[in-house]
């Protein structure tokens, strides 16, 4: 199984933001890692007993994670690598707790198999899973806006494009004054929140 | 991929989440107790696609307190096209009840928590469906300011 440079590097940029502070650097790399994690450790421990021992224990990691990113090491391995060995760890402890209480692995120790672990770096197929949740969020949203500029914008906002520039390009107004591109391009984003807001919750209430 | 095959997992982790009140699922359920809303009501309030609730779920709590507020605030609305006013309103209602009670907002235990959030998300997530059949088609956008 090859490595995926997509997966990897939109891990490492992850990574960087949630050291910076980033508030939703959690829910991102969630999203990003949650499926592709489960569904490999799925592929290795194909009878684990309790199917939930799996999801748990990527849970843990990615929990583990969020409050201690920085002891991940971009050096050492890749995020997903990393987010694998210790939810496979946790794995095993569920599993040899059942079995033999006695018998708990290590995590320290779990690390030291990094390299062995190269063999599972995430391929193609797993970048896909991991961009399910962005593909059906815009097909939720094309419910709601056609405008096919909205439609640009929103996909710029929900892959958590921040800067200004970047939306002011796609404007057209790269040329006006900053303060001037920032005022437009947040009406620009409050005017297509307005619009999703109001048509989920008329659609909520015709149900109601 | 099923449907239930992409929300369950994330679903799940928003649900671990609901004790932490480091987290906005801790958030979205206090604030829940606290206005007495059920799962509907709340969903109508907030006005959100299922899927972006629970991103919203996973994301970290702004500090009420924090220099940053705002600029929090306004990342997490972005990424999860959410109205900013209605999202500092909740994060500063919890936060004022907590001070006032003098511990984390919770006047309901985690196990309950962690229910409510749950009950909402997939309420949610089967809605979906039943709005590609019950929306009207898609209109126009409306006039653009």
């Amino acid at each position: 199984m090859s490595s995926h440079p997509d997966l990897k590097q939109r891990g490492e940029r992850l990574h960087q933001r949630l050291l910076a502070g980033s508030l939703t650097a959690s829910s991102e790399t969630a999203e990003l890692f949650l499926r592709p994690l489960i569904k490999s450790l799925t592929g290795e421990f194909k009878q684990p007993g309790d199917p939930h021992l799996i999801d748990s224990a990527v849970e843990d990691a990615l929990i583990n994670y969020f409050e201690h990113p920085e002891k991940f090491d971009p050096a050492r391995s890749s995020l997903f690598i990393y987010l694998r060995i210790r939810a496979r760890t946790y794995l095993l402890n569920s599993l040899s707790q059942r079995g033999n209480p006695n018998k708990v692995v290590e995590l320290r120790e779990a690390e030291t198999v990094q390299q062995v672990e190269e063999q599972n770096e995430p391929d193609a197929e797993a970048s896909l899973v991991s961009r399910a949740v962005q593909t059906e969020i815009m097909q939720q949203v094309q419910k709601y806006i056609t405008d096919p500029l909205d439609l640009r914008i929103v996909a710029l906002m929900v892959e958590g494009v921040r800067d200004t520039a970047t939306y002011a390009e796609m404007l057209g107004i790269s040329d006006h004054p900053l303060a001037e591109q920032r005022k437009t391009v947040k009406q620009h984003k409050d005017r297509i929140k307005k619009i999703i807001e109001r048509k989920i919750r008329r659609g909520r209430r015709k149900r109601q | 991929m099923s449907e239930q095959e992409l929300y369950a997992p994330l679903l799940a982790l928003a649900r671990r989440l609901c004790n932490d009140p480091r987290y906005m699922a801790y958030v979205l359920a206090a604030y829940k107790a606290q206005e007495k809303l059920t799962d509907e009501e709340l969903e109508l309030e907030l006005g959100m696609l299922p899927l972006l609730t629970i991103r919203l779920s996973l994301c970290k709590r702004p500090d009420a307190m924090s220099p940053d507020f705002a600029a929090h605030v306004r990342e997490i609305a972005d990424l999860t096209l959410l109205n900013e006013e209605k999202l500092a309103h909740i994060l500063r209602q919890v936060d004022t009840v907590e001070k006032l009670a003098g511990r984390p907002s919770s006047l309901l235990s985690p196990e309950v928590a962690a229910s409510h959030l749950q009950a909402g998300l997939l309420a949610a997530a089967r809605d979906r469906d039943e709005e590609s059949e019950t929306e009207e088609q898609p209109e126009d956008e409306e006039a653009k300011e």
